[in-house]
């Protein structure tokens, strides 16, 4: 449902990223591993199409607007309730009806236990919470695809975990991802394909045995951490 | 104690002259936000221009109505203009247009920071969800702005009401002016004085009351 093809950002003459390929199935998890500063997230937004790719070609079999995205400060609507920031963009991008809007919002926001909080403003939240809501907030406009940018980076330590059932709850519905992560342990266990990112360059790419073998130097590095 | 024997009569007979240059205030002041805010508006966008030389022009527009002295505006207006370029405008039409440059100048600056304060990440958010320029601006840019824009802005729609007294300057028939008058063939200075000064606070104690309800109502959340 989706194809990268050598895919190459550059910002003036810095490069940002060179030579992404790749191709997802429906239901796969695809995790984007790497040290800081090293193109993950400038890859995530060219697929969503937030910023132009210097060369290559996204593919993706359906609209934009069913790329969900949620983002590591999660950019919740800071002046709408839980509520309204879960139901405004389907009703007024697919003019869905409020009725249906309102259904599926409950269901999501029982699913990710946020149900007694629905006429919370952010400000009234926990920053684990508000991450929630922005997974919830893309999840009702029926995404096809879902990117998530490292949804637990800004949260404490005691929050991860919540965020990473959420997305492992989401997973084994069946749900098509890509996520960026520091964290080895959550990648390996969410994972179906990973692409182990340095300096730019797609340096390994392959499945779970990746973790058992690497065979590029660096990414035994990053792996020995 | 100063002895002194008040006498409000003059005042009482004079009331019709004195609630007229109260409807002038009112109408100096009603006109001055209308014109003002779309001044202000103008200026903000043209300011925000990704044109160089218009954004620098109208920086430097608004900074010369900020930093102005109104009175000094008012006068130049109506004194130098006609001779200048010709252009003769009545003292209540050189009174709207400076009163409005002002408040434009300054509203501008408001509705700038009201829109700078919104986090790109909102806008971002709305964008990832296939919002468009105008969806975006209506549902997440402009109800954030107006929180942040509707305190002092409330406070410049006050003090437009009290720079309106300096229209009395280029003898616009308006409140202090008319008093001014009175006093002029009655000799009852403090009379005169106390009363317009209770005018001007009925005018604006309840305006202002009624603008903070208003903010209440928008800034909560």
């Amino acid at each position: 449902m989706l194809e990268v093809n050598g895919l190459m950002k550059y910002f003036g003459e810095k490069k940002v990223f060179a030579n992404v390929s790749f191709s997802l199935k429906k239901g796969e998890v695809l995790v984007l591993v790497g040290p800081s500063g090293c193109g993950k997230t400038t890859l995530l937004r060219c697929i969503k199409g937030l910023e132009q790719a210097t060369k290559g070609s996204v593919t993706f079999e359906g609209r934009n607007e069913e790329i969900g995205m949620v983002f590591q400060d999660f950019n919740v609507w800071s002046h709408l309730t839980v509520l309204e920031n879960l139901m405004i963009a389907p009703q007024i991008v697919q003019k869905r009806k409020k009725m249906e809007v309102h259904k599926k919002s409950f269901a999501a926001l029982e699913k990710i236990g946020l149900l007694d909080k629905l006429n919370h403003y952010p400000h009234q939240m926990s920053g684990g919470q508000k991450q929630r809501v922005a997974i919830a907030r893309s999840l009702v406009m029926n995404p096809k695809l879902l990117l998530l940018d490292e949804v637990t980076s800004s949260l404490d330590p005691e929050l991860v975990n919540g965020i990473q059932d959420t997305i492992k709850n989401l997973a084994q519905d069946g749900m098509t991802m890509i996520l960026v992560t520091h964290n080895l342990k959550f990648a390996r266990e969410v994972g179906d394909k990973f692409i182990f990112l340095d300096k730019g360059e797609s340096i390994e790419q392959g499945g779970k045995e990746i973790f058992e073998n690497p065979k590029n130097e660096r990414t035994k590095e990053f792996l020995q951490q | 104690m100063v002895s002194y024997n008040w006498d409000f009569s003059v005042v009482w007979i004079n009331k019709v002259a004195l609630l007229k240059g109260l409807l002038i205030t009112a109408e100096l002041t009603i006109l001055t936000l209308f014109f003002g805010l779309i001044l202000g508006m103008l200026f903000f966008i043209l300011k925000a221009s990704r044109i160089r030389a218009v954004s620098s022009l109208f920086a430097g527009i608004i900074e010369i109505f900020r930093g102005l002295p109104l009175l000094v505006l008012m006068i130049w207006i109506f004194y130098t203009l006609p001779s200048m370029i010709g252009l003769n405008f009545s003292p209540f039409t050189t009174a709207v247009v400076a009163l409005s440059l002002n408040l434009g100048a300054f509203s501008a600056e408001i509705f700038r920071s009201g829109f700078n304060s919104i986090p790109t990440g909102q806008i971002e958010a709305a964008k990832v969800v296939g919002m468009k320029r105008f969806h975006i601006l209506r549902h997440i840019v402009f109800p954030q702005a107006l929180k942040v824009i509707i305190p002092p802005l409330t406070g410049r729609f006050i003090e437009t009401i009290k720079l309106t007294a300096l229209a009395s300057m280029i003898a616009v028939n308006e409140l202090l002016h008319q008093g001014q008058n009175l006093i002029a063939v009655s000799y009852r200075p403090l009379e005169v004085y106390t009363v317009i000064a209770f005018m001007y606070l009925i005018l604006i104690i309840p305006l202002s009351h009624f603008l903070k309800k208003m903010e209440a109502h928008h800034v909560r959340g």
